[in-house]
């Protein structure tokens, strides 16, 4: 069954790297993933790491300091690592654990986290047009 | 036809129609269940109400047959049983997560209480993993109002040295984050270890 979630994408975004986690990702794979998202970050030389955790439907203490000495590496490196899409069931088990993700940058969703780190939006703003309440000038 | 009218028919052939009413009835009452929220999947509550309330009307050597064509009904649709896991290595960690998640899942719960016993879970199934290297993990649903999880982790290992240090977050492991054990205490309702030279056996129980 763990076969199904074998292959973990590392999606390149330009100069940034962008690693959505899915399912449930046992320890070896998840330290895998920390090896393999290392060696992308140094071939590639991006400048920003992105880990969407929206996908994954258990998050313990292991995955959690797994999760922190990915991004401690990524900072030693000089790389920067921002954490997104922690859903409130993980965010209010953790709280209650006790687990801390210290020097970890969160973002409530992968917008944020691009924004975070550096993207723009151009153009019109698309949720206010889809609304129907945006108007040119109107800023 | 609704459920109502099945389970009525399905009675009636053992029983008078007055009397199939008054057991289906008598079934719905104690904790109440109105007809319009007697949908598929709660037959699984009813089904063995039903079958104690017809005992006062039906005729004992029918009983049997009974029992099997209300079985028959629930289908897989039955309360999940307990379910053991035997843990011997890391990979069976993922085994017990999704043991667990079946578990919440037929009760319909999500959210944090899910996230709960699928958190313990994963913190005492890696302990046996990584500490012990064998053991077992039983998940144990337990109906009422509201449903439980039980889960008892056991093991044959040497026990868990300096087990107060580690209750009382003194204690930071190299490879993690020291907080398996103390993390599922503080996640659940109740919790109890038992660990000495013969091995550690560890219960808690989550409210859903």
């Amino acid at each position: 069954m763990e076969e199904r979630y074998e292959r973990i994408p590392i999606i390149q975004l330009w100069d940034q790297l962008l690693v959505p986690l899915q399912g449930d990702v046992t320890d070896a794979h998840a330290d895998r993933l920390c090896d393999e998202v290392l060696e992308r970050l140094r071939r590639t030389e991006a400048r920003g790491l992105a880990v969407d955790i929206t996908g994954l439907w258990v998050v313990d203490s292991h995955l959690c300091a797994t999760l922190s000495r990915l991004a401690a590496s990524a900072q030693l490196m000089g790389t920067k690592t921002v954490l997104c899409g922690m859903s409130p069931s993980i965010a209010l088990t953790l709280q209650t654990m006790g687990v801390e993700l210290t020097g970890v940058k969160m973002a409530l969703d992968l917008e944020e986290a691009l924004e975070w780190l550096g993207f723009r939006v151009a153009g019109p703003d698309h949720r206010r047009e889809l609304d129907g309440e945006w108007a040119p000038g109107e800023d | 036809m609704d459920q109502y009218d099945r389970l009525l028919t399905l009675l009636s052939g053992y029983v008078s129609p007055l009397n199939a009413r008054s057991v289906l009835n008598r079934a719905l009452s104690h904790p109440r269940i109105e007809r319009h929220q007697l949908v598929e999947r709660r037959l699984a509550e009813i089904v063995p109400r039903i079958g104690r309330a017809a005992q006062l009307f039906i005729d004992p050597a029918r009983s049997d047959s009974l029992e099997k064509e209300l079985r028959a009904l629930v289908g897989d649709r039955a309360p999940p049983t307990r379910i053991l896991v035997e843990i011997n290595g890391e990979a069976d960690i993922v085994r017990a997560r999704a043991a667990g998640r079946r578990i919440c899942e037929t009760f319909e719960i999500n959210g944090f209480s899910v996230q709960k016993v699928a958190t313990i879970i994963s913190e005492l199934s890696r302990n046996i993993a990584s500490y012990v290297g064998r053991g077992q993990l039983e998940i144990v649903p337990i109906s009422g109002r509201p449903p439980r999880v039980q889960i008892v982790a056991e093991d044959a290992g040497p026990g868990i040295s300096g087990i107060d240090r580690i209750l009382a977050g003194q204690y930071k492991s190299k490879t993690g984050l020291g907080l398996g054990i103390l993390g599922s205490k503080r996640l659940a309702d109740r919790f109890d270890i038992q660990t000495g030279a013969g091995g550690t056996r560890i219960e808690v129980e989550v409210i859903l």
